[in-house]
This record gives structure tokens, C-alpha cells and sequence, in this order.
């Protein structure tokens, strides 16, 4: 890969890659959009993506969003490729922090979503392999439970408590120091 | 007929309803067990060693997660003690992610044992912070265990607080110095290096992307060549008894990938900028700054010399082309006499891209000297600013930045590290 030229890289950026929803919808996108996904990528470098790529675990609105994500992301690792050889470039550096600018806005806004969609975006991220994806979105649930007792945390999140007294006084006997 | 259809259809309705309340029950419960296990390793230790008495899907899930010792900071409750520090290490198998504690503990024995622990295997985050309070009474700097060796080459933070680092004159200095191939953030704070050792440090460092020095002793000058270095924090002023030797003088020799350089309050700093082309934030620098240096040709020299109440000050007009790319800039304290307003000045007219210049002024509050502003505002002349687009804030010195040094420093996904507390 290091190793192609620079026009090869041109026609890969080009390159379009047709991935299939559960519901069997299908999204055209380039293949720097795609391979955020590393899942993506393996397949892309098996030679596997022709006729399309079925991803049976992602519904078709929850797609839409991740490749929303991606679409955004892959421009901003483009430019970051750019900027390491032409960092003295004054124009360059004004849509570099422009653009980082506009990244973490979207980030927030991206993560405006209701819980049920949140979990949605992290199966999908775990599943497709974007890091970036899946750490905004697991820090979004860590933050959310930081600081609650486990009661609150429970009702948050509809979490049935199945243990029985003697396993509960267990595990705070086991680690006294977190429930002090 | 109409009415069954209805009351079915309402039937059907009240099931669908049922049906996602189903759905929604308990879905953080059915994610995949290393996905929880990435949201325990994000929280805190307490918070996440108490997600075992969730459930029992839950109970099993912290000790199966990386370790994340997060004891570090106030408002948690009452401070670890040495018994929690080992019930958590040994409640836990490892691996370890991050340790981070802040101690009263000097005891050098008990790091170096709670380092052997193999919860902590694989850590990538390293900070231990002696408490200021044990040091200002005289208690000695810690030396680093040699137990924490062992996580040299994969740290990607490390932050050491209180501890006294081997000097040249040791007899293995350059062997007990850490190498540190994978190393992104250092802080050294309220510790003690010689200026051989630092540097030493510092070039075992070779993808570091910011370095926090805060009130160190045994170093006078630092010199900065990184070819990853993207920001970096410094202050010099002391806590402990001895006669030190600070910090007063940082050079940034060639930094081709540099954007922050930021001064906390304390002691003066000279500040030399030779190569720093993408530099854009400073600050907050005083209109007393012993030198102030941009290029190789000096830009702007401000110096103070001689008797405190009366500075003499050997001011330059830019000799060179030499291109200030400027956006964020911070100073401090500003008054009206003539050095600080040529200093601020410069800025003014040279800074072309700048986006914003606050000014702290010594006044409890700004909005009660508008007079006073309007007056600096025509002795800077801000009508004639380089960059038509700059913003000049003038504020109180009571308000604060909101964040605090280490994430101004550390956190480069911030974009401003001066935003302040509105």
C-alpha cells in the first residue's frame, strides 16, 4: 500500500463502495468514507466488496447516521495527512483550524440523540470497527452513569437487579473502598 | 363495528408501546461485553468498581476490563489511603490502563510494590502526584521506583509530581533515565532535574506531543527541538525549603510542529521563539517579561534590568520579515506604562492573523473603567491593528480560565486553552 504511486491513490479515492442496510437499503459512498471502518477495510483489502458490502446488523437509519460520521471524518484525516507536508502553508492552516473547529461541533451535535439511538450507534461502531465513532460514544454512556449510585444508574437505565442480598453484601464486601 | 376496531387498534397500539418499553428495557445491559467494558475503563475507579452490584450481567465486567486507578483530583470523597490502593490492586487481575493517583503518601516502598502489581500490566497512563503540602514541610522528593520500569515502553501519559529524577552525577544516570518511545503527554511538576537529565528526558521522548513543566527546580534553561512537540505549558515558582534552581529561560530552538506555548503565573520566564512556524496560541505573558524573543534576528526584546521599581526597557522594531502567525494571545497585567503598552503593541501591529488578544487588567471589574479602556484602546492603537478580524477582550484579573493547566496543556482537542469562565 505505502508503496503506490500517487496516481493509484487518486483512483482510489475515487473508488465507490455500495454498502447494503439490514433493510436492505443501499448507500454509495467513497472508499476514504468507508474504510474508517476497519471492518470495511479488511474487506475492501480481501477483494470482497464487489456487488456490495451487506452489513445484516445495521438498519438503514442507523447507517445513514454512521456514514454521516464518516463522511465528516475521512475529510478531516485527508486533511490531516496533508498538513504533515505542508505545514508551513499559511492558506492550508486556515482551513485546517477551521475545519477542526467545525469537527467538534458536529461531534456535539452528532451525540444529540435519544438513548435507544445512542446504543444503535455503539453496537454499529463496534461492529463496523470505527474507533473514533465508538470512543465518542462510549465516553457519551460513561458520562452520563459518573457519579450516580448504582440505584440511580439502575433506574436510568431499566436495569434490573437479579442478585440476591447475600450476593450483593458479597460484592460490597469485596470492594469495601468503592461504596464509601 | 367501528368501536372493535378501535379498541383493537388501541390494543395494538398499547402492544407496540409495550414493545418498546421492552426494547428500550435494559438495552445498556445487552451491548456486548468489551463495549461495557470500554464504558468502566472510561470512569472513575469507585464509580466503576460499583457497576458490579448493578446486576449480574454487570458483576463481572469491571475485573474483566482494563484497570483504570483514577484516584487523582478533589471532590471524591475522602482521600485513597495505602489500604484502598491495595484492595483495589488486588481485587482487580490486570491488565492496568491507567494509574493515577495523587498521594500524602512519601512512601517510596509502597509505590514501588503497588507498581509490581500485576493489575497494572500494560499501563499506558502513569501519574502520580506527592502531595504539595508534604514537600512544602520539607518531606524529600520521591525517586522513581524501579518497579515502574517496567512500563516504559508502552506509556502514552505519564505525569510525575514531587519526584527527583537521576542526575549526570549519578553513576547511572543515563540508564535510570526512562525511555519513553511511545510517550505522548509528560508533566513534571513540583519536581527536581538537573538540565542534562531534562533534556536527556526529553530526547528518550521522540513522538511527544505536549510537555507540562510546572514549578520544577534544578534546571535553569529548557532547550525544545521535537519534531512532535505540538504544545507546550511552563511556570516557574517553587514549593519546599531549599534554594532551587528555576526555571528562566526557554528556548524554542526548532519546533516545525508547535502551536501552544503557555505561561503560568509565577516567576518570569525569558522566552526565546527561533523556529515555531505553526505557533498560534501565547500566553499569558507580562508586560515585564525579562525577554521576549521571536527569530533568530530579535523581533522584540523587552528587558528589565536593575532595580525592580524602574524598568528600563531595550525595545526593538521588528528587523526581519519574520512572520508572526499569532491567533490566541494572552497578557497579563497590562498598565499603562510605556513598556507594557509597547509591548502589547507589538502584537497589535504585527500579529496579521490574529483572532483575538485578551488583555488582563489589575482591576476587580472592567465594566467600571470604561474610561480606562477606551484609554488603553488609543494607546494601542487598535485602529491600526495588522489583523483587521482580531478581537481585543479587556478583562478582570479576578476571572480565571476554565480550564485547568493540565488540560490547557495536554488537551489539544480544545481549540481555545484560554476559554474562560463566563
Amino acid at each position: 500500500m505505502a508503496s503506490a504511486g500517487s496516481g493509484d491513490e487518486k483512483a482510489a479515492a475515487a473508488a465507490m463502495i455500495t454498502l447494503i442496510s439490514s433493510d436492505n437499503e443501499k448507500f454509495e459512498v467513497t472508499e476514504a468514507t468507508a474504510t474508517l471502518s476497519q471492518t470495511i477495510r479488511h474487506m475492501i483489502e480481501d477483494g470482497c466488496t464487489d456487488g456490495g458490502v451487506p452489513l445484516p446488523n445495521v438498519t438503514s437509519k442507523i447507517l445513514a447516521r454512521v456514514i454521516e460520521y464518516c463522511k465528516k471524518h475521512a475529510t478531516a484525516a485527508a486533511g490531516e495527512e496533508g498538513s504533515s507536508s505542508s505545514f508551513s502553508d499559511a492558506a492550508f492552516l486556515e482551513v485546517d483550524r477551521a475545519f477542526l473547529e467545525e469537527l467538534e461541533e458536529f461531534d456535539d451535535a452528532f451525540l444529540e440523540v435519544d438513548r435507544a439511538t445512542l446504543f444503535d450507534l455503539i453496537l454499529a461502531a463496534n461492529y463496523l470497527d470505527i474507533k473514533g465513532l465508538l470512543n465518542l460514544t462510549c465516553q457519551k454512556v460513561a458520562d452520563s452513569v459518573k457519579g450516580k449510585t448504582p440505584e440511580q444508574i439502575r433506574e436510568m437505565y431499566n436495569i434490573v437487579n437479579d442478585l440476591t442480598p447475600e450476593e450483593e453484601a458479597e460484592i460490597r464486601r469485596e470492594t469495601q473502598w468503592a461504596f464509601e | 363495528m367501528g368501536v372493535v376496531t378501535r379498541s383493537k387498534k388501541r390494543k395494538l397500539q398499547e402492544q407496540e408501546e409495550q414493545q418498546e418499553l421492552l426494547v428500550l428495557a435494559d438495552r445498556i445491559s445487552r451491548l456486548p461485553d468489551d463495549v461495557l467494558g470500554e464504558i468502566i475503563s472510561l470512569l472513575p475507579t469507585k464509580d466503576a468498581a460499583r457497576t458490579r452490584i448493578l446486576s449480574s450481567r454487570w458483576q463481572p465486567l469491571w475485573r474483566a476490563a482494563p484497570l483504570n486507578l483514577d484516584l487523582i483530583g478533589p471532590g471524591r470523597g475522602r482521600p485513597a489511603t495505602a489500604a484502598d490502593i491495595s484492595g483495589i490492586l488486588s481485587a482487580h487481575p490486570g491488565p492496568g490502563r491507567r494509574f493515577s493517583l495523587h498521594s500524602s503518601n512519601a512512601d517510596a516502598t509502597a509505590l514501588d510494590g503497588w507498581l509490581r502489581s500485576s493489575a497494572l500490566n500494560g499501563l499506558r497512563d502513569l501519574e502520580f502526584h506527592l502531595d504539595d503540602d508534604l514537600l512544602r514541610w520539607g518531606t524529600p522528593p520521591l525517586r522513581l521506583p524501579p518497579s515502574a520500569r517496567r512500563f516504559w515502553p508502552n506509556l502514552a501519559v505519564a505525569s510525575f509530581g514531587g519526584f527527583v529524577f537521576p542526575d549526570d552525577g549519578d553513576d547511572n544516570a543515563a540508564r535510570d533515565l526512562p525511555q519513553l518511545p511511545l510517550l505522548k503527554q509528560l508533566t513534571l511538576l513540583n519536581s527536581t532535574i538537573s538540565e542534562a537529565s531534562l533534556h536527556g528526558l526529553l530526547a528518550g521522548c521522540p513522538v511527544l506531543e505536549s510537555l507540562l513543566l510546572l514549578n520544577n527546580k534544578g534546571f535553569s534553561q529548557v532547550r525544545i527541538v521535537s519534531f512532535s512537540l505540538r504544545s507546550i505549558g511552563v511556570s516557574s515558582r517553587c514549593v519546599g525549603i531549599d534554594k532551587p534552581r528555576l526555571l528562566q529561560q526557554l528556548v524554542v530552538e526548532d519546533a516545525p510542529c508547535l502551536e501552544r506555548l503557555l505561561l503560568f503565573p509565577g516567576f518570569d520566564i525569558g522566552v526565546s521563539v527561533i523556529s515555531a512556524p505553526r505557533l498560534s496560541a501565547l500566553g499569558e505573558l507580562h508586560g515585564n517579561y525579562t525577554m521576549l524573543q521571536f527569530g533568530t534576528t530579535a523581533a522584540l526584546q523587552i528587558r528589565n534590568v536593575g532595580d525592580k521599581s524602574e524598568w528600563y526597557e531595550n525595545y526593538q522594531e521588528p528587523t526581519s520579515t519574520f512572520d508572526i502567525r499569532l491567533r490566541k494571545i494572552v497578557l497579563a497585567y497590562l498598565n499603562d506604562s510605556k513598556s507594557h503598552i509597547n509591548f502589547a503593541k507589538f502584537f497589535v501591529m504585527n500579529a496579521r492573523v490574529l483572532e483575538s488578544m485578551t488583555l488582563q487588567l489589575k482591576l476587580g471589574n472592567v465594566g467600571k473603567h470604561a474610561a480606562q479602556i477606551r484609554r488603553l484602546r488609543g494607546l494601542l492603537q487598535i485602529e491600526k491593528r495588522a489583523s483587521r478580524t482580531a478581537q481585543f477582550d479587556f478583562v478582570s484579573r479576578a476571572g480565571s480560565f476554565s480550564l485547568r493547566p493540565a488540560k490547557q496543556v495536554h488537551d489539544l482537542s480544545t481549540l481555545d486553552p484560554f476559554q474562560r469562565i463566563p
